[in-house]
């Protein structure tokens, strides 16, 4: 239907499709482009509720995801890296909907002070400026932070077992609460839950059944 | 560091012309402003700051390496 020509770059490469559901339209886009859901972007263009709501109708507008994508991460890395101080490599890899970024080179130790301050603060950029879902690692990093986490969450469980007393660990970010929340489950009779809201949480720990305060 | 942090907030907003990075330099400190366009304010300081929070810890560790202070200041209004 749209098929006037735009400047912008990929405009042709834009198409419609029309189905009773979204999962319907997505089987037709994949059908007709020949390629699979994952490997294009859609938008919902009109969702409309037919004859007394008996039949929908819902156009989404398909783009292949190009390779830009992770390259948008590359390209920015190649960017930075030109002008910040620190001598660091990095390789970049795709996997689902994550961008992965590990990180070496003789300054990668400064990426981990303070509890990987600066690590986190370039995945945190990576992720503003290429609309990607970014996780960053370094030397395993993340896999000692989880270990460590996962180690703490236990042991204050373990604690909670034997004293009957909830306890409140620090704010944490999600990613850090759900580690938490899947250690503490591990702990027979113990159970975790979020206080507050925010992006930073406090975590709950208490024996289940006992609610309380 | 003006480079830093003008190719950054380039990334980051939607008007990159319009960014602005002055440099004012101190003794031990230089003090970067950045200026952008006040519809990406928002941008550049992100969700309680956090963007804002990552652009300083940037230039802190490039700042250690360069045993330099770099101070980044957000300017609202001009």
């Amino acid at each position: 239907m749209e098929n006037q020509e735009k400047n912008e770059p990929g405009a042709e490469e834009l198409k419609e499709f029309k189905g009773k559901n979204l999962e319907e339209a997505i089987g037709h886009a994949e059908h007709k482009l020949k390629i699979l859901r994952s490997e294009f972007n859609y938008e919902i263009v009109t969702e409309k509720t037919k004859l007394f709501g008996l039949s929908k109708e819902i156009v989404i507008r398909v783009w292949p995801k190009i390779e830009a994508e992770e390259n948008a991460v590359a390209d920015f890395l190649q960017k930075l890296l030109r002008v910040f101080p620190l001598d660091l490599s990095y390789q970049v890899k795709k996997k689902n909907d994550f961008v992965f970024v590990v990180f070496d080179g003789e300054d990668k130790q400064i990426l981990l002070w303070k509890d990987g301050e600066l690590l986190l603060a370039l995945q945190h950029i990576l992720n503003k400026v290429s609309n990607q879902k970014v996780q960053v690692d370094c030397e395993f990093f993340r896999k000692r932070k989880e270990k460590r986490l996962r180690e703490y969450a236990q042991d204050v469980a373990r604690e909670v077992c034997d004293t009957g007393r909830n306890e409140i660990l620090d704010l944490m970010n999600p990613y850090e609460r759900r580690i938490v929340h899947i250690a503490v489950n591990q702990v027979p009779g113990i159970t975790s839950e979020s206080l507050g809201d925010g992006f930073l949480k406090r975590v709950k720990i208490f024996p289940i059944g006992k609610q309380g305060k | 560091m003006k480079e830093l942090v003008e190719m950054i907030a380039k990334a980051l907003v939607d008007q990159p012309e319009k960014v602005v990075v002055s440099v004012l330099e101190g003794e031990q400190t230089t003090i970067l402003e950045l200026k952008v366009a006040p519809e990406d304010l928002g941008k550049v300081i992100g969700k309680q700051g956090r963007t804002a929070r990552a652009m300083r810890i940037l230039l802190g560790a490039a700042g250690m390496k360069l045993k330099r202070r770099y101070n980044l200041e957000i300017i609202e209004k001009g």
